[in-house]
């Protein structure tokens, strides 16, 4: 396809038809894995770089591209910018550490996780299941972690420290005080417990890991025919006298989404602050003790479930939510936040989301054309083949929006 | 029947009937409309022979025996119809008559009360309303002795019947396709169909334009209630009941919700109606699939009437049950004269299982006379509460009253009010204004009012002052305000329910329930009525027997009108009627599954039992059976309690079995984004991160942190060129002149920048000049790249400008040639050059 675009190269108009005319006869499949064999040319290296760094290559780093021995090859020179790490991974990942979804929020530990993961390739499918933190490396005067405040991430920011040269891996039973059991990736840090665990009912914390890992927001998935067994007590049945409300709208989300956001029943954090912003404050977990939480406003429905442990199910595995596509390899249900992390992560929405992610941010589109959906679909498999490493399809999404 | 006990009372009925009032064997007369100031002699006859012959007296007997109500027939004197239970000459004698038409145990259940709501001299213009005071004063007996909640309700065998016909949705769309999704897909498709624009996408994507997506989320949106009778009966097809449809969430979301209707929402609505009964019309009705585990079927009247826990009434002097309107009056039911009816007005209409809907600007109101009686009765306690059970439709709402005693918003004696979500009480005492201010109110934090709902009671006495009950819980706190009294209260005011007796605090929401008592009700007491609940609940059985084969075996379900739309279904429990079946002969009988079908379909909401999974043990079955699952769940309701006819499908009971397994969803295409610039910019930490590299200064330099803080939030937040703005420009063009400055300025950066030195005379040349931009342009564009724009249209431009600003500027100082090199370096940075991605 490339061939056929630089021969039309003097005629940008060209190029684009026959880019069209190439997906619409179905050819790029059949190009697929030979049409970035070649090393791309000082401009399509040049715009991956940008793309993917955020920042323009230096002469030796154009060069380095334009010698290698392919597109992909050439734009994982790319992910080696600190820039990548400190710009393009860092703003990708801020806005899903607050409810305002936010780029513009200090740096912290779900942040620095992210960063860390893309860097040294830890597979981005235990997102939100491992036991695992990135803290700064202590070069750079930010003090020690502390899981009751973010002391040490502002420090990170105020030094301007570089984030891709000092970062360091860490757990988050060792420093948070919770067990390995019960760490669940990005979701047990102290970022995300203080933007969803605190106050409220813990729901926020599925309905935003949803939002942000599967890309799928509660309008998208309602379904008012999974059982509602497991709808909390605190939801009322007959808003305001009108139960046609609830078995027309609450139903459709709740009773998919409280038997999952079960898996959080032990969790709480500790501050209150009504402004939910990060203040200090540190992620609780009592284990085999049910939050208080779980049970405000218990009177509202006093025959709903009244949750006994952390105990999740997924409703979703049948009927519309079936082609999120969950594991076949796990049963859809089990105790705690790890498990139903796993659940998850380990679905085909949650790898379809990171990629279409990356591609966007590389493209700086959405997937638009039959050929850029075969391109996802090859990314994703190529993402799974890769041990689910993020610069894999940044690289990958990188080529295919080179441009000619 | 298999109670002896409900035998002996039908016997009872027959021989009350057959001695009503005006002889033998009478047919039941006209209503009259005796006066209802009740009048009745002193009486003279002998005393109460026992404690309950007293509570007799005290509560039922001194109020029907006047001459307006039964005394004026079931008398000692003329007509001395039997059974005399209002004879006024001896009340042991009336005591021994009354026991055979009144049932202690279930008081609305009495002979008394359903042959007066039945149309037999109600002394009201409303039967059911006489039934409920009757209910009221036998009750009071009851629970003056004792007597109610110790007695078990002897559940009924429902009669036999099988689950009926039903239209049933076809497994094809095609019927779909040719009627309703011909308006969703026309009017719905942009918001409820997976190639929606994300912002705007929404579940149930029953306007999918795959119609295998759209087609069974269509189904539990349309409900063909009402059109059965039609299809089934009607020969020439031709007639559609005006009924069938209606309840199709896609008629009352255009009807009733004015969702996004296309042109006009009423006629946008009956054109949808249109369609779902032509839809219907395609349809035959059908029976229920035969291989289905099924029980038998029953309405929700054919269930045994549940006795719920006794309420604490023994104070009530005003209470609303809101069974009835009729005439625009709700009547109040408390027993206690004068009756201060409720006269509604506006925006309020009956609510199904019992209760009012009050509208915006609705309200229901007492005259000034009967509501005196409760500035009468309170005055002489000094103290008093206000119970109600409300369903608050909004949480924010300021200044919203659900009951006032007032003369209008300035003025009053009490007030239960609501702002946002929390609950006021104000009332006029000793120590508050004449408006009854300051108010008491549940704390904010606490959001004590919910949209659901709420059992809300407000007690006052001197000593404690005023309390705030929600749910049984004194959530009000303290009250600042206590030591008052209320004798500067108004006679001449009204009860109000719903709003302001001026019309300018409406309340929206549902009433079910409020009484007014002349005591401050103690924390058990409101916990106790808590407890007590509010509405009718029934036993339903669901026979079971043939697939079990255990003798009249049943689940049984406790279930009550909900709402208007809707059923409450909860503890469902095994039981066997026969008390031959015990623990001791009682197979293991396991059940899983559980569906609750309505009208000869399985809804596809709110099957709450789907999941369960439990076996009935002889250890764990007792006489009252064993509970399968403590869950409640609604149903929506379709035709109405009297005629919806329920029953229930089983994955498993017993050794009969019918899994159901759902179908495998179609996977919807993805969905293809809007077709947009190739090319984008660059965003506000990649503006910062590539000026820092163009420049040399470091993103820590003091200088460009102060600056780059101040314009983050200004530079591009998203890479798109649409989304490009005059302000990002701005922004860019801040942060690349500091960027410029600091490298101008600082030596080293300026020869890296330049390749050279600035000298005082750099732009006094043109090879001066060319330095400087050649340099930038080097920058800016990169080498070798097709994509740059020439280097000579950049250098041209930055010659041009130098040469301008050195007009104005001096440029034979180093400051001067200093500041026009910082500007030319930020025009040249500050481009679409380094801007475009």
């Amino acid at each position: 396809m490339r061939q056929i675009a630089r021969r039309a190269a003097a005629t940008p108009h060209l190029v684009t038809l026959a880019v069209r005319a190439a997906a619409c006869a179905g050819a790029l499949a059949l190009l697929g894995g030979t049409a970035f064999a070649q090393a791309p040319n000082a401009d399509q290296a040049t715009r991956m770089y940008n793309r993917i760094a955020g920042v323009p290559p230096t002469a030796a780093q154009l060069s380095q591209m334009t010698s290698a021995g392919d597109p992909v090859t050439a734009a994982l020179i790319a992910t080696n910018d600190p820039a990548f790490y400190n710009n393009t991974i860092r703003n990708m990942a801020a806005p899903w550490t607050n409810r305002n979804q936010s780029v513009f929020v200090p740096l912290n530990d779900y942040t620095a996780t992210v960063i860390g993961m893309v860097r040294d390739n830890v597979p981005f499918n235990t997102l939100l299941s491992a036991d695992l933190v990135y803290i700064g490396d202590g070069k750079s005067g930010e003090g020690t972690y502390s899981p009751a405040n973010n002391a040490m991430y502002d420090a990170l920011d105020a030094n301007n420290v570089d984030l891709s040269a000092h970062l360091v891996t860490s757990t988050q039973s060792a420093l948070s005080g919770i067990p390995a059991a019960a760490t669940a990736g990005i979701m047990t840090t102290r970022g995300a417990a203080s933007a969803f665990f605190i106050n409220g009912t813990n729901r926020a914390m599925f309905r935003f890991t949803m939002l942000n890992h599967l890309c799928n927001d509660l309008p998208t998935v309602m379904d008012i025919t999974r059982p509602p067994d497991r709808i909390r007590q605190d939801v009322t049945r007959s808003p305001g006298g009108a139960s046609t409300l609830f078995l027309n709208n609450c139903i459709g989300c709740h009773s998919g989404m409280d038997p999952m956001a079960q898996a959080f029943a032990y969790y709480n954090f500790s501050a209150t602050d009504p402004t939910m912003t990060d203040t200090t404050g540190q992620i609780v977990y009592t284990a085999g003790q049910t939050q208080p939480k779980y049970h405000i406003n218990n009177t509202n429905f006093p025959q709903g479930f009244n949750t006994p442990d952390d105990a999740w199910n997924n409703h979703w595995r049948t009927g519309p939510n079936y082609v999120l596509g969950w594991s076949a390899t796990l049963p859809g249900s089990g105790n705690g936040a790890k498990s139903m992390g796993q659940e998850l992560e380990s679905s085909a929405a949650f790898t379809s989301c990171q990629v279409t992610r990356v591609f966007k941010t590389v493209c700086l589109r959405a997937p638009n054309s039959a050929a850029d959906f075969t391109q996802i679909n090859s990314m994703i498999t190529s993402f799974q083949a890769h041990n689910y490493s993020l610069r894999q399809p940044f690289a990958e999404g990188a080529a295919y929006c080179m441009g000619n | 029947m298999n109670a002896t006990r409900i035998t002996g009372l039908i016997a009872l009925a027959a021989s009350f009937a057959l001695s009503a009032c005006g002889g033998g064997g009478a047919p039941t007369v006209a209503n009259v409309a005796p006066s209802q100031a009740a009048t009745a002699s002193a009486y003279t006859g002998p005393a109460p022979a026992t404690a309950d012959v007293q509570a007799f007296e005290v509560n039922l007997w001194n109020n029907i025996r006047v001459q307006n109500r039964c005394g004026q027939c079931h008398n000692a004197t003329s007509p001395a119809q039997m059974p005399n239970f209002a004879r006024s000459d001896d009340v042991n004698l009336a005591y021994v008559q009354a026991n055979t038409v009144v049932n202690l145990a279930q008081p609305s259940q009495s002979i008394m009360v359903v042959k007066v709501s039945g149309g037999h001299n109600c002394w009201l213009a409303d039967n059911n309303a006489c039934g409920q005071i009757l209910t009221t004063w036998i009750t009071n007996w009851a629970n003056a002795t004792g007597q109610t909640s110790s007695t078990a309700v002897q559940l009924v065998a429902p009669p036999v019947q099988t689950v009926g016909q039903s239209l049933n949705f076809p497994a094809s769309y095609t019927d779909y396709q040719n009627t309703v999704y011909t308006l969703t897909s026309k009017y719905c498709v942009r918001c409820h169909s997976t190639t929606a624009d994300p912002s705007v996408e929404q579940a149930p994507y029953h306007a999918d334009p795959n119609l295998a997506i759209a087609y069974p989320a269509a189904i539990p949106k349309i409900d063909f209630t009402g059109c059965s009778p039609f299809v089934a009966g009607n020969s020439d097809g031709t007639k559609t009941p005006l009924s069938c449809g209606v309840n199709s969430r896609l008629y009352q979301r255009l009807l009733t919700d004015n969702h996004n209707c296309w042109d006009n929402c009423a006629s946008d609505a009956a054109q949808m109606l249109a369609q779902i009964q032509a839809f219907a019309q395609m349809l035959t009705p059908s029976n229920i699939d035969p291989s289905l585990v099924v029980s038998d079927a029953i309405t929700l009247t054919q269930g045994t009437i549940a006795s719920g826990a006794a309420r604490y009434d023994a104070d009530t002097i005003a209470k609303y049950e809101f069974q009835s309107v009729v005439n625009n009056t709700t009547f109040d039911t408390s027993g206690i004269d004068p009756a201060a009816d409720l006269t509604i007005s506006g925006n309020v209409t009956l609510a199904g299982g019992w209760g009012i809907n009050v509208g915006a600007g609705g309200k229901a109101q007492a005259t000034t006379s009967s509501s005196s009686k409760i500035y009468n009765l309170i005055q002489a306690t000094g103290e008093f509460s206000v119970e109600a059970w409300v369903a608050p439709a909004l949480v924010a709402a300021d200044k919203s009253y659900m009951v006032s005693y007032s003369g209008g918003d300035t003025t009053r004696n009490f007030t239960l009010g609501q702002t946002n979500q929390d609950y006021d009480f104000m009332l006029r005492t000793s120590t508050t204004a004449l408006t009854g201010m300051p108010q008491l109110q549940t704390p904010n934090a606490a959001m004590a009012l919910q949209a659901s709902l709420q059992h809300v009671v407000l007690t006052y006495d001197p000593v404690n002052g005023r309390q705030i009950y929600v749910n049984g819980v004194n959530v009000g706190g303290a009250d600042p305000q206590k030591g008052g009294t209320i004798a500067n209260w108004d006679s001449t005011f009204a009860l109000v329910l719903g709003n302001e007796v001026s019309g300018d605090r409406s309340w929206q929401g549902l009433i079910k329930f409020v009484a007014i008592h002349s005591r401050a009700m103690s924390a058990a007491q409101v916990m106790q009525n808590f407890n007590a609940g509010v509405g009718e609940r029934y036993y339903m059985l669901f026979n079971v027997a043939s697939v079990t084969n255990v003798s009249q075996a049943y689940i049984m379900f406790t279930v009550s009108q909900y709402d208007s739309y809707g059923y409450l279904f909860y503890q469902p429990t095994f039981i066997s009627l026969d008390p031959t079946v015990t623990s001791a002969n009682l197979p293991s009988i396991p059940v899983q599954g559980i569906r609750i079908g309505l009208n000869g379909a399985i809804p596809q909401v709110g099957q709450a039992y789907i999941p369960l999974n439990t076996t009935v043990t002889a250890a764990n079955y007792t006489p009252t059976g064993e509970v399968l699952s403590p869950i409640g769940t609604v149903i929506a309701l379709q035709s109405g309690p009297a005629t919806d006819q329920f029953f229930l499908t089983f994955d498993v009971l017993g050794s009969q079995s019918h899994v159901v397994v759902e179908p495998t969803p179609t996977a919807p295409a993805p969905s293809p984004g809007p077709v947009v610039a190739d090319i984008g910019v660059k965003t506000f930490a990649q503006v910062n991160a590539t000026l820092s590299a163009l420049t040399g200064v470091p993103t820590s330099n003091a200088n460009v942190v102060a600056t780059y803080q101040a314009v983050q939030q200004q530079l591009p937040p998203t890479p798109t060129l649409e989304s490009f703005s005059a302000a990002n420009q701005v922004g860019v063009a801040q942060l690349a002149i500091q960027y410029c400055n600091v490298a101008v300025n600082t030596p080293a950066l300026q020869s890296q920048l330049f390749g050279v030195s600035l000298s005082p005379s750099q732009f006094t040349t043109q090879a001066g000049i060319n330095a400087v931009t050649s340099a930038l342009a080097q920058r800016v564009l990169g080498s070798g790249l097709n994509s740059s724009p020439p280097a000579s249209s950049v250098t041209n431009e930055l010659s041009s400008l130098i040469g301008q600003l050195c007009q104005t500027n001096s440029c034979t100082t180093s400051t001067g040639t200093n500041a026009v090199a910082a500007a030319a370096c930020a025009t040249a940075f500050g481009s679409s050059n380094m801007l475009i991605n």
